[in-house]
This record gives C-alpha cells, structure tokens and sequence, in this order.
C-alpha cells in the first residue's frame, strides 16, 4: 500500500499540527525542521512540509492526498478540495485595521489596503460597498499605513498584539479561521478507508 | 547541450504523445461498440451557445462570418446534431468524438485553456439497459487505457434533488447546504441545518448523504433516510442499472456512491465518474442527461461518457507503442524496389520507414537509437539487419 501524503503548513501551524497527530499515533520519523519530506514512524504516511499558501495546491492537484491548512488560506485561495475536519487550533481572525483613532468610514474617499489576501479583501470591500485599491504585499503589512503605502491593511489577527505595536487597531472583522484538514477530491474516492480512518481518529481526540 | 536542455529535449520528444495513444485505444473501443464518430468544427456560431457558455470559452471575430467560439464541449454539439437530424434517423444514435474542447480559465492562477477529451453519448434511449450499455463501455474503457487500479463511482442526481425539494429550504440556504455537501464539511452543515426550520429527520437525511458511499448496502441505507417518492423511485433506477452491472463481469470496478452533490442541474438520472489511484483529478466523467436535446429541438432521452484524455495521459499515461521499426535502406536509383520492399513488409504489419538521407553508418546508429529501429533492410540485398549489428 502506497503511503498516504499529507502536506503541512510551515508556520505558526506547524507545532500544534504535529502536536496533534502524535496524539494519534503519528509521529515524524525525521527532524521537520531539517528536511522538507519525511514519513511518520510506521511508514504509512509521507509529510511535505510547503508555504501555507501552497497546501491547498498541492492537495487539489494530487500531489497531496490530505493536508492541513488554515482557514484563512481556504478563504483566499478557494481551491477545490474536501474539508471534511476542523482541527480547533490556530484560531485567528482575518481584519480591516487602521491606524488607532481613524474611523472606518472618516471621508469617502478611495482607500488604499494593503494585504496579503486580495481575493477576500475585494470580496468583503465590494459587499460594504466601499471602493478600495489594494496592493498585495508578501509580509509585514503592518508597515504599510506608518510608511504611507497603504491607509488601512487586512490582515490575521490572533491576539493582536502586533496590530498594536504598530499603531494599528481592528476597525471590521472578515472572517474567523481555524486549522483545517483538507482532502483531494479524487483521494477520497481512491483512497477512502485511510482517509476516513484519519478523520476518525483526529475527531476522535479532537472531541476528547 | 546543458542539463537543461537535454532534460527538456527528453520530456518534448515521445514518439507517440501519450494523449494519442490514449485517443487511439478510445476510438477503437468506441468503433468495436458500433459508436460512430463525429467531427465537429472547432470555431462555432456563437449563436449555439448561451451568454453563460460563451463566458466560459474563448471567442473571435472576422468580417466574413461574424463572431465565432472556440468550443467549450463536444456533448452539446452531438446533442445539436441529433436534434437537427430530427427522428429521420432511427434511434438510437450512437456517436463519439475525440479531440479538444476550449475553457476560459475560472481562476486567475488556472492555466488549463484546452481540454482533450473523448467520448461517447447514446441519444434516444432511456431505461437502466442504456444506462448499463454506457457504464459498461466506460469499464472496458478504463481498462484497455490500462488503468488497472481505477474505480467508478455511480450514483443518480434524483435522491439529493429529491431530499432538497422536501427539505423546504430557502434558496440560498440550499445553495450554502449544497456547497458544504460538496465539500464534504459534516461539522458546518450539522450546525447550519440546526438551525434551520427543518425537522430532525431531513436534517439528518441531508447529513447522512456523506455516508452514503460503498456496496450494494448504500441502496438500503438511502431508503432508510427517507420516504419521499421521487427519492425512492431514484434509488430504484440506481438499483436496476446496478444489478445489470453487477451480473456482468466488468474490468473495472462499479462503487455506489450517493455523495456527489454537484451538477445535479444538468443530470437528471445516473451520474458517475472515473478515479485511478494515479490521478488526483477524476479522469471520466458521465450521466445521463435527458434535459438537455430539449433546448435544440424535440426532447429525447441521452445518456454518455468523457474520458478526459490529458488528465489519464498526464498521470497514468499507458504504454506507447514499443513496436518495431524497419528502415529500408537503398540506393536513390532503387527507389521503386523500395517503395515494393516497403509495401510488402507494411502487409505482414510492420511498421516501415525509408532511408531518405542514405545516412552514413554513424547517423544511421543515432537515428537508430532515437527512433527505435530495430531492423535495417538494405535493398537490393533485402537481407535485413539487427539493429545492435549496424548496418
């Protein structure tokens, strides 16, 4: 039997990922912060370790059967993948901040927001009905109003501590987001009792 | 030649382009079950196509004709056809097709414009005897591509319309019950459904859909969930094409699978796809629908099937032909005796080339390797030569 292929995110859901499948059973035969491709110790499954952003790539294009990814990365990127878990961890909120004291709605005109989720900045914008210019950034957002780049910024948020150190504060929330397990279409099909077997048995401890 | 290059040469030089291969095994399965095949142009009349179909392809325009499309599918062309041809033709029609088909890309980092597919649709037919005719060929199809490992899951878009139109649902609420269907979220659409109007029981049937994936049990599991009659009479469909399927003895296996929620506008009976454990993408898709030769003309029941070429090619990509080659060799004045050599040979089904370069022995022995010639003939000897002896 073929092992199963799980790609991880790297990043702040890397610990409590493996955290969590070691509660299972399902521990990394190798260092993850040595290598990208390991497989657990009884060698039923293969870990690739990507850029969150890409999780869901690799999971909808089959070089991933399974993967674990946050729900803020789903909202931007909306591949076509299975969500069959919530994994409860990595809560955070996806937010419009602006610099403390500006009101959200002070004068009208175009504002400039800086993100790294256009898709679900656009979206949300266009549902309140006020025109925006956005401008993708890879990281560091928060620079971007005290640097005049950018008025406001939507950005995860999970205590918002660095929101704050940068004299930024929340002024709407988009969305919530977990961590969650998502699944290849055709994998689930193919290969289904190892699949549905997982799900078990992380909702299972989940539930505990 | 750099690493590069010579990696790159390597993957854009197959001598049979696995797509061809796959098209090939197709037509000759789809010819060996008396389907007929069917050429279409690839620009049409953007008249034949609705706003929400020319959105989805690409479109052009010159002075002559006005505007054309690139076309988006080969089932609604068969489908125009057959009405166009009217009942003057005794059904029913049997018709294939292989080629590609042209989609405008849904999301800005999609980069997939043309889609190689082949296919056959059964027009002027309905019952569970037509719907097994074209499950069964969709087996045997699978299994002369050589997916050995690949499985069809079969299901009938009637129980979940069904279940919907008993649920009383709003529309949108439905729409969001069926997008957490598709996706399989059983956690967000236990709690969406709690807290709808809805009894218990259709909650439970709706979430109960996701389980409902497996053997011949499936059937009595879906009865279980509820009594609607436009429920059961699908579950009693599926059932009679499954038990034609069953005693009969198929290369690839039929699973019964309830879960798929999607494109249950455009099927109104069976739906099923095709999945190989290589491919992380269905690689056959099929059902029937009897809908759809209504909007071109008089309605008539059509069931079929599209392998889709470029996904099996790219991931489970069978065998090319590894047979062998003949090189005739001669002198330019024995061209005729060459062309007889070759003809001759050609009848015992060889494959056969000419030496048209009259190559020196070094470049008879690259192009020997590079095209797998396995036989040298060297007129007017005729004597023929291994190819690991030269020439």
């Amino acid at each position: 039997m073929a092992v199963l292929r799980i790609a991880l995110s790297k990043g702040r859901l890397l610990d409590p990922t493996l955290a969590l499948f070691a509660t299972i059973g399902i521990a990394p035969a190798f260092d993850p912060d040595r290598r990208l491709v390991f497989e657990s110790t009884d060698g039923k499954y293969r870990f690739l370790l990507v850029k969150p952003v890409d999780v869901p790539t690799y999971v909808e294009q089959g070089a991933a059967d399974a993967g674990v990814v946050g729900g803020d990365v789903l909202l931007e990127t909306e591949r076509d993948v299975l969500r069959p878990l919530d994994l409860a961890f990595g809560a955070c909120r996806l937010v419009v901040a602006a610099p403390i004291g500006e009101s959200a709605n002070s004068d009208g005109q175009l504002h400039r927001v800086a993100t790294k989720y256009p898709r679900i900045a656009e979206q949300f914008f266009k549902t309140q009905r006020i025109p925006v210019e956005t401008i993708v950034l890879g990281g560091s957002v928060e620079l971007a109003p005290s640097t005049g780049l950018a008025d406001w910024i939507v950005d995860l948020v999970e205590t918002g501590r660095t929101l704050h150190a940068n004299n930024l504060e929340p002024i709407a929330e988009i969305a919530s987001a977990r961590a969650q397990l998502i699944v290849n279409r055709a994998s689930q099909k193919t290969r289904r009792a190892e699949i549905e077997d997982l799900i078990d048995r992380l909702g299972r401890e989940l539930s505990c | 030649m750099n690493e590069l290059n010579r990696l790159a040469s390597s993957r854009n030089a197959p001598i049979f382009p696995a797509t061809l291969v796959v098209e090939d095994r197709l037509r000759q399965l789809f010819r060996a079950w008396a389907y007929i095949e069917t050429r279409f142009d690839v620009l049409q009349p953007t008249g034949n196509y609705t706003p929400d179909e020319l959105d989805r392809t690409y479109t052009v325009s010159d002075t002559a004709s006005g505007a054309a499309a690139l076309r988006p599918d080969f089932t609604s062309l068969v489908a125009r056809e057959a009405a166009t041809i009217g009942q003057a033709v005794v059904r029913p029609l049997r018709r294939c097709y292989a080629g590609s088909a042209f989609r405008r890309p849904q999301r800005v980092d999609e980069r997939r414009y043309e889609i190689r597919q082949a296919g056959v649709e059964l027009i002027g037919a309905c019952g569970p005897l037509a719907d097994a005719e074209i499950l069964s060929l969709a087996s045997e199809g699978l299994a002369a591509i050589g997916l050995e490992t690949a499985q069809i899951h079969l299901g009938h878009v009637g129980f979940i319309r069904a279940l919907l139109r008993s649920s009383d649902l709003t529309d949108d609420v439905e729409r969001v019950v069926c997008d957490l269907l598709a996706r399989h979220d059983r956690p967000a659409l236990s709690a969406l459904l709690k807290a709808q109007a809805i009894s218990s029981n259709t909650a439970n049937a709706l979430v109960r859909i996701l389980d409902l994936i497996g053997n011949e049990d499936v059937l009595d599991q879906a009865r279980r969930l509820t009594d609607e009659p436009d429920a059961l009479r699908a579950l009693a469909e599926l059932d009679a094409v499954f038990d034609l399927l069953e005693r009969t003895d198929l290369p690839t296996p039929i699973i019964l699978d309830l879960t798929e929620v999607r494109d249950r506008s455009y099927y109104t009976g069976i739906r099923f796809e095709g999945f190989d454990p290589a491919s992380g993408f269905p690689v056959l898709r099929g059902g029937r629908y009897d809908d759809l030769l209504g909007q071109y003309g008089a309605g008539e029941p059509a069931v079929g099937c599209a392998f889709e070429v470029d996904r099996i090619a790219a991931s489970c990509a069978p065998k090319r032909d590894e047979s062998e080659v003949l090189l005739v060799r001669f002198p330019p004045a024995q061209w005729p005796e060459a062309v007889a050599k070759a003809r001759a040979l050609r009848a015992q089904n060889h494959r056969v080339a000419f030496d048209v370069l009259s190559f020196a022995p070094e470049d008879l022995a690259a192009y020997q390797a590079a095209h797998r010639v396995n036989r040298v003939v060297v007129l007017p000897s005729g004597k023929a030569q291994r190819a690991e002896g030269g020439c």
